[in-house]
């Protein structure tokens, strides 16, 4: 007959995984559902014609392409940056590569608000190099390429961290082989590294450009807060909100968690693709 | 083309991994490197690929060094024991890939190359594959393409490190057999790294036994499998026992085994150590008189290993034997026997002190 454990053993393995993903779910729809579902709540409070006014205000308008601005100067960058340091770090021996590797991990470790800082008191105007640069009529604090600078470093790790990893796992025997095949280093890399690489690096693009148009706290330091001018999307929302203006704030939220969509639509079917090349 | 080796060291940090190593390889010579890992036999194959530089010494090829040489420059084949192909290629853009990186002057049309790769494909058994990508290949396949995509740039040398170890045994056993074809049909000078001493003994013209960084011994396989320099490379070729015995007036004292082959020994009184092969053991059925007792048998296919405990201090003696004397002569476990050794070696303070009988 039937063993006598077996009804048990199968209720409480039915059972187990349903607790589990209902804990999920409502721990998912309390914690990420409802807030996102609350920006655009208030965002359309006051009417569709209210929204649309609000993120077509030239101030939010200004803002908008000020993040994408920043995002199309800083990610290819961040891109050369990545790749470069990645293909060192794996395929080469050096002497100070544990100093690299550990420089690249930085921006990860401190807080961006002290990226910020350490930025304004370099090149601020009571800054290390500012009094310089302010003879020369350079003034990059509370400007454009403040923004720039400090996006840069804070977000400079996605790329490389993302490629290192893979890139260790892969070895370095294919290129060793494509060079005693006669491959210069530029061949090595355009043929036999980039094409196995080439999905891990999108997605560290991918994730590098989401933290680039998030980033907050660095660039509120260094910015200046001028509307119109130097406020990028999350700035903008932070002004509309102390402005009491919480429409226009979470229209232009909801602006930055498009964008955010997106990204993780866009996050999605790479991992897939890459997960298709592996299996 | 042959390759002189002289006085090479490599240190990685304080840690030495070539300890002055010597060796003249011959032209179309095929020539194994064999010792455990971490003997430097990788480093040394590494540096002749241009892949590791020495910190002393040189490597001579046609009167000059080769250290001033990159990679790119040395027209070697390189061979590694996971293959290392090109997974987002064709197989035959695999094998087309030294052609094609050439520069425009010296790169052949495509129809050459196209050629080229046909004329591979089939030396290397592997017609009709070549729109394949490797993940669709066997790891036989895959070891064939790592091969025909080094040898599309006619090396002058072939360089392997383990290059069946990845593969299982009936595999393997065909590719170094092919190997050796390959190498006399196309006339280089192949280096190969192992670890396995058949592989080494089966296909080589010569064998260089590594330790530590060291060259041990260097000689054909009959040379090194009748006359190993060291109990290291007595050791390494295969299983072995060690009797340590005492040796008086030139006669080696062991109790039992009567070593025939050791009649004229010319040493000092001193102690030793006996090595002798489980296969150059003889077993016979004693009664009562026998001077040692079976204590395991397990099963090798025509072979078995019996395990011997000696009487007195009871050290235990592997013999293979054959199984159907074994039957004949009803030998089993918890038999009494006679044993007696056809051949064997002598070795005291690491030196060989015998002859041959």
């Amino acid at each position: 007959m039937t063993d006598p454990m077996a009804p048990l053993a199968a209720t409480r393995a039915n059972r187990t995984p349903a607790i589990l993903i209902a804990v999920g779910a409502v721990l998912t729809a309390l914690f990420i559902a409802a807030p996102l579902l609350v920006i655009f709540d208030q965002a359309l409070s006051k009417g569709i014609d209210v929204y649309r006014a609000n993120i077509l205000h030239p101030e939010t308008l200004h803002a908008i392409w000020l993040t994408t601005l920043t995002a199309l100067v800083v990610l290819p960058i961040n891109i050369a940056f990545g790749v470069t340091a990645a293909w060192a770090i794996t395929k080469f021996e050096f002497r100070g590569k544990r100093l690299l590797l550990t420089a690249i991990d930085l921006p990860f470790s401190i807080s961006p608000i002290v990226a910020g800082v350490s930025y304004l008191l370099l090149y601020g105007g009571l800054g290390l190099w500012g009094p310089w640069l302010m003879d020369r009529d350079i003034r990059i604090m509370f400007s454009v390429p403040a923004i720039f600078l400090v996006t840069m470093f804070v977000t400079s790790p996605f790329v490389a961290r993302e490629l290192i990893t893979l890139m260790q796992a892969q070895g370095r025997e294919r290129e060793e082989v494509a060079a005693t095949l006669g491959a210069s280093g530029w061949q090595m890399f355009r043929r036999v590294t980039l094409p196995n690489i080439k999905w891990a690096l999108l997605y560290g693009a991918v994730l590098c450009n989401a933290r680039v148009m998030g980033e907050f706290g660095a660039v509120s330091v260094v910015s200046g807060n001028l509307r119109g001018q130097t406020n990028t999307l999350p700035l903008q929302v932070q002004l509309l909100y102390h402005d009491y203006n919480a429409t226009g704030a979470f229209a232009a939220a909801s602006v930055l968690t498009l964008l955010a969509f997106v990204t993780l639509i866009l996050k999605a079917i790479l991992e897939r693709k890459a997960f298709d090349r592996r299996s | 083309m042959g390759i002189d080796i002289q006085q090479l060291g490599k240190n990685f940090g304080k840690q030495p991994v070539l300890r002055g190593v010597d060796l003249t390889i011959a032209d179309r010579e095929l020539v194994a490197l064999l010792g455990p890992s971490g003997s430097g036999k990788t480093t040394l194959l590494r540096i002749l690929a241009g892949l590791e530089w020495p910190d002393r010494g040189d490597v001579v090829v046609n009167g000059q060094s080769w250290l001033n040489q990159p990679p790119q420059l040395r027209k070697v084949g390189l061979v590694f024991q996971h293959y290392a192909l090109f997974e987002h290629m064709t197989i035959a853009e695999n094998i087309a890939f030294g052609l094609r990186v050439r520069d425009r002057k010296t790169r052949p049309s495509d129809a050459t190359i196209m050629a080229k790769v046909e004329e591979l494909l089939s030396l290397m058994e592997l017609a009709g594959l070549g729109q394949r990508y490797p993940a669709q290949l066997s790891g036989g396949q895959r070891q064939r393409v790592a091969l025909a995509r080094a040898l599309a740039i006619e090396p002058q040398v072939l360089l392997l490190d383990e290059p069946f170890g990845a593969l299982d045994a009936r595999v393997r056993r065909d590719l170094r057999r092919w190997l050796r074809s390959i190498h006399d049909r196309l006339g280089m000078t192949t280096v190969f790294v192992t670890h396995d001493q058949e592989e080494a003994l089966e296909i080589a013209d010569r064998i260089v036994i590594l330790n530590e960084g060291q060259i041990v011994q260097i000689g054909t396989p009959e040379e090194i499998y009748d006359h190993p320099a060291t109990p290291f490379v007595q050791r390494f070729l295969g299983g072995v026992n060690e009797i340590p015995v005492g040796v008086f007036a030139g006669r080696v004292q062991v109790d039992g085994i009567e070593p025939r082959f050791l009649s004229s020994l010319a040493t000092a009184n001193n102690g030793a150590t006996l090595f002798i092969r489980p296969q150059d053991i003889d077993v016979s059925p004693a009664a009562a008189d026998g001077i040692a007792t079976i204590q395991t048998v397990s099963f090798l296919g025509d072979q078995a290993r019996v395990e011997l405990a000696m009487d007195g201090d009871e050290t235990i003696i592997e013999a293979e034997l054959n199984r159907v004397q074994m039957r004949d002569d009803k030998l089993d476990r918890g038999q009494r026997v006679h044993v007696k050794a056809r051949h064997g070696r002598l070795y005291q303070n690491d030196v060989a002190c015998t002859a041959q009988p």
